[in-house]
């Protein structure tokens, strides 16, 4: 083993990512190469200072607070956008659809991801990707609310 | 191992405060930790933890139960992590938070702390995506496959950032005298 393989173990070992074998073999480098062992001291005190505890404890009652600053009705989604979710799946299987054959055909000076930010700014002027925006601006669409399993949901846009 | 019940996972993502409630004692501690490698700062990191618990009650309906719960949380804290230190590079130098205000008690050991300090130092000079990967693998139970989900990057990525981060955080500790004591 050379040293810059060894160096890469010797980090793989300070994060808890080296198998029994390869730390053997690491050990039997380090036996004979003193440059491995220093840096093997230094990585070893790295590791053991990012592990300490942090010396610091957390105010007792920060699960109250966090729970008094929950909003006060909870609803479980934004019912609205269960209306818009079916218009805003069937428009963005249309898109890509209808999109495609524009996008392989694109203007030479045009990338795919400008031809897809031209459509996401029309939808946008259209109102369409407000109505999708909760109101404090995150978006929270999820396929799965609509009934779309999570193996096809992976697949869409 | 230590992770959460799939049934308070459940109860959490129909809204229930209860299960909500074991949920931020089950993980403060531990996002408090991960906010103090990520931020630096302990009144930044308690202000963190209550920041990502919040948000994670807002986005329950993006929980998928079908999935562990780990490692939703911790990208959510991520993602808020991310964008308390976009906001700080936004802010002028006068009002950022101080190091060491009181929303976070000091335990005794005061010479552990001096020890932490140079930790955060050091973590703070380093690259953020370095820094993201180290705070998830020393703070979390997460594997490095779930790493790579939180984080949305491939395995072989997120080994080699933890790699090179460590790497980074040794010059940056041994540069900062961390190491003499
Ligand atoms: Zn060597």
């Amino acid at each position: 083993m050379n040293c810059s393989r060894a160096e890469k173990m010797l980090a793989s070992r300070a994060l808890g990512l080296l198998s029994l074998a390869q730390a053997r073999k690491l050990a039997r480098h380090e036996e004979n190469c003193a440059t491995c062992r220093e840096r093997a001291a230094g990585l070893e005190k790295a590791e053991q200072a990012l592990a300490a505890p942090c010396g610091l404890r957390l105010p007792a009652n920060l699960a109250d607070r966090v729970l008094r600053n929950l909003p006060a009705s909870a609803p479980p989604a934004p019912r609205r956008w269960l209306l818009w979710s079916p218009v805003l799946a069937g428009a963005v299987i249309l898109l890509v659809v209808f999109a495609g054959p524009f996008i392989r055909q694109r203007p030479p000076d045009m990338t795919t991801q400008e031809v897809l930010d031209a459509y996401s700014e029309d939808i946008k002027s259209l109102g369409l990707w407000e109505s999708q925006t909760s109101t404090n601006g995150n978006s929270v669409w999820n396929y799965q609310d609509v009934g779309v399993p999570q193996e096809i949901s992976q697949y869409l846009l | 191992m230590n992770r959460l019940d799939p049934e308070i996972a459940t109860r959490f993502r129909s809204g229930d405060r209860e299960a909500f409630r074991l949920i931020v004692e089950q993980y403060q501690n531990q996002l408090f930790r991960l906010g103090l490698k990520l931020l630096g700062q302990p009144a930044e990191a308690s202000d963190f933890i209550q920041d990502s618990f919040l948000r994670a009650f807002e986005r329950r309906a993006q929980f998928d139960p079908g999935r562990p719960f780990d490692p939703w949380l911790y990208k959510v804290a991520l993602n808020v992590g991310r964008e308390r230190l976009r906001r700080r590079r936004e802010l002028p130098l006068g009002e950022r938070m101080p190091e060491g205000s009181q929303a976070a008690e000091a335990e005794e050991n005061l010479q552990q702390q001096d020890q932490q300090k140079i930790v955060r130092e050091a973590l703070a000079r380093i690259k953020p995506i370095y820094r993201e990967s180290l705070a998830l693998r020393f703070e979390s139970e997460l594997s490095l496959k779930e790493m790579a989900r939180a984080l949305g990057l491939s395995l072989g990525t997120i080994k080699s950032r933890l790699s090179r981060g460590i790497n980074a955080f040794q010059k940056a500790y041994h540069a900062l005298g961390g190491e003499a004591a």
